[in-house]
C-alpha cells in the first residue's frame, strides 16, 4: 500500500528536488463544476520555454501553479493522454482508478517507461456530469453552483434547486469496478469503498437481448450523430498511433462525408483497435460534442473479451493482451 | 448472368468478396478448377499471403463499397504457412464477428471458413453456401453507402 500524502507537499517536492521535470495535475477552471489540466515544468526540465525567465521568477511561477492544484469530483479529464507528450522526461502524474488502468495499459504497451514516471494515485468516487446535473436541474450549467454537503445547489428561474451529488456523477463512473488506483507509488486519500455492481448493466442485457433489426436502429441512431471531429480518438489515451488509419489518405478508409455509413466504419474499426484495450474510462463519450454513446460498444467489446479470455484491460502490466497472442483452444464454432 | 437487359429486369444475384489464403484455400480453389466443379459465379476472389494479414478494415470497406458478403478463408489450425498466423486471425475475427452482431448487421454477411488446398469439393460446397446464406439475406443495406447519382 503505497504512502498516503498531501497533494500540493508532494507535487513541490517532487518539482524542487528535481525528482520529476514535469508533473501533470487538475486546476479548477472558470466555469462551475470544471476543472482544467494544469502541467507544473520543474526548474530541472531542459525544455521547457521558461528556461529563459530569472531563477527567482521561474521559482516563483512554480510555487504559484504547485498552489493551484486541486483534486476533487469535477475533475474528469484523463491525463494520461498527456504522458505520449512527454515521453523521454521524468514526469509525475495525478491518476484516478480509471486514469490508473490506462497507465497500466500503455507500460503494457511499452509506450511509457516506469522509471520516468511518478504516479500519484487520487481514490475517487466518480466525477460530476456538468451536461447532466444541467439537465437534472432544467437550466444553463455555466451558472454558479454551491455545494451543500452531499448536494449540489443553485438558483433557477426564481427558485433555488438541489441535485444529489451522487445522482450527478458520469454514467461511466456508476459503473466503475475500480474506485482506486491499481498502480501508484503515492496516494493522495484514503482508498475509496467498492460498491458490488452486476457484471452487465439493464441497459446492455436488454441490448443484447433485442432483435438485430432493434440493435441496428440503436447503433444507426447513435452513428447519425456523429460529425467526426474525431474528439473521441484524440482524447483517448490508447489512441497513440502517429499516423492514424482515420486520418490516411491513400487509401482512404473512412469517408469525409455526412453519410453515416462513414461514421459508422471510422468507429467500427476504431472499436475493432480497442478491443481488449479499452479500460472503460469515458474520456471519449466526456469529449463527445454530439452526445454520441461510444461507451455501448466499448462495453460490450470488454465484456466479451473479459468472458472470452478472462482479461481486463489495465489491471496488470505484465499480462499479455489477449488479441496479441492465441490458443489453440480458441472459439472455431464460428468458422465453418 | 444475362446482359442484354438493362439491370432492372435483372433478377438479383449477390456479390461476394473472397479473401482467400495464398497457401492453402487459394490453392483449394484452384483444385476446384482443375477438377471441374461448379460454384455459383457470385464470388470474387481476392488472394492474400495469410488469413491473418485480412485487417477487419478490408471487410468492413468492402461491406461499405457495396458487396453483399464476405468471406475469409484460410488454412486450419496447424496448418498455417506461417506457423500461426490463423490463430492470430481467429481471435480477431471472432472479435470482428461479436461486434457486427451486436452493431446489429445480418449475421452471415461476413463468414470465415478453413479450406486446405485438399479440399477443392469443400470450397466448392463454402462457396454455395455463403452465396445462398448471402442470397437469402438480400442486397447489403446496412453498411453500404448511399451512392448519389448526378
Amino acid at each position: 500500500m503505497p504512502k498516503q500524502v498531501d497533494l500540493k507537499t508532494i507535487a513541490r517536492d517532487l518539482l524542487t528536488k528535481g525528482k520529476v521535470e514535469v508533473f501533470i495535475g487538475y486546476q479548477a477552471a472558470s466555469l462551475p463544476l470544471a476543472a482544467a489540466p494544469l502541467i507544473i515544468h520543474g526548474a530541472k526540465d531542459s525544455v521547457d520555454a521558461s528556461q529563459s525567465m530569472a531563477p527567482d521568477a521561474e521559482r516563483d511561477m512554480m510555487a504559484r501553479k504547485v498552489a493551484a492544484l486541486i483534486f476533487d469530483d469535477r475533475c474528469e479529464m484523463n491525463l494520461v493522454n498527456y504522458l505520449h507528450k512527454f515521453k523521454d522526461r521524468k514526469t509525475a502524474v495525478v491518476v484516478k482508478g480509471c486514469d490508473s488502468r490506462s497507465v497500466v495499459g500503455l507500460l503494457q504497451e511499452k509506450q511509457v517507461d516506469r522509471k520516468n514516471l511518478v504516479i500519484i494515485g487520487a481514490p475517487c468516487r466518480g466525477v460530476v456530469d456538468r451536461r447532466h446535473v444541467a439537465k437534472l436541474m432544467g437550466c444553463d450549467a455555466s451558472r454558479e453552483v454551491d455545494r451543500e454537503g452531499e448536494h449540489f445547489r443553485f438558483q433557477c428561474a426564481g427558485s433555488w434547486k438541489r441535485v444529489k451529488v451522487a445522482d450527478a456523477i458520469y454514467t461511466a463512473c456508476r459503473e466503475c469496478q475500480v474506485h482506486n488506483p491499481v498502480i501508484a507509488d503515492y496516494w493522495i486519500g484514503a482508498p475509496v469503498p467498492q460498491p458490488d455492481l452486476p457484471e452487465l448493466t439493464a441497459e446492455m442485457e436488454a441490448l443484447r437481448k433485442a432483435s438485430p433489426d432493434h440493435r441496428w436502429t440503436r447503433f444507426h441512431k447513435e452513428m447519425s450523430k456523429c460529425i467526426l471531429c474525431y474528439a473521441c480518438r484524440n482524447l483517448c489515451p490508447a489512441c497513440y498511433c502517429k499516423t492514424c488509419f482515420a486520418d490516411a489518405c491513400k487509401p482512404k478508409w473512412v469517408g469525409r462525408t455526412d453519410d453515416p455509413s462513414d461514421a459508422m466504419l471510422f468507429h467500427l474499426q476504431r472499436l475493432m483497435h480497442l478491443g481488449g484495450r479499452c479500460t472503460g474510462c469515458g474520456a471519449c463519450v466526456r469529449g463527445c460534442p454530439m452526445n454520441v454513446d461510444l461507451r455501448l460498444y466499448n462495453d460490450h467489446l470488454r465484456s466479451h473479451v473479459k468472458q472470452e479470455y478472462g482479461f481486463m484491460a489495465g489491471m496488470d502490466s505484465a499480462v499479455h493482451p489477449p488479441l496479441a497472442m492465441y490458443s489453440m483452444g480458441d472459439c472455431n464454432e464460428f468458422i465453418r | 448472368m444475362n446482359n442484354d437487359h438493362p439491370s432492372e429486369f435483372r433478377e438479383w444475384q449477390p456479390r461476394i468478396l473472397a479473401f482467400l489464403c495464398n497457401w492453402c484455400s487459394y490453392a483449394g480453389a484452384d483444385l476446384a478448377g482443375v477438377s471441374r466443379l461448379q460454384y455459383p459465379p457470385n464470388v470474387r476472389i481476392i488472394r492474400v499471403p495469410c488469413s491473418g494479414r485480412v485487417n477487419p478494415a478490408y471487410i468492413l470497406k468492402a461491406l461499405q463499397d457495396g458487396v453483399d458478403g464476405v468471406l475469409v478463408s484460410g488454412c486450419h489450425p496447424g496448418d498455417c504457412h506461417y506457423l500461426t498466423g490463423n490463430y492470430y486471425a481467429r481471435r480477431k475475427f471472432r472479435l470482428l464477428k461479436e461486434l457486427l452482431d451486436f452493431v446489429g448487421v445480418e449475421d452471415g454477411r461476413v463468414q470465415f471458413s478453413w479450406v486446405s488446398a485438399a479440399e477443392g469439393a469443400k470450397f466448392s460446397q463454402v462457396m454455395t453456401e455463403v452465396t445462398e446464406k448471402v442470397r437469402a439475406l438480400g442486397p447489403n443495406r446496412r453498411l453500404a453507402k448511399r451512392i448519389v447519382k448526378m
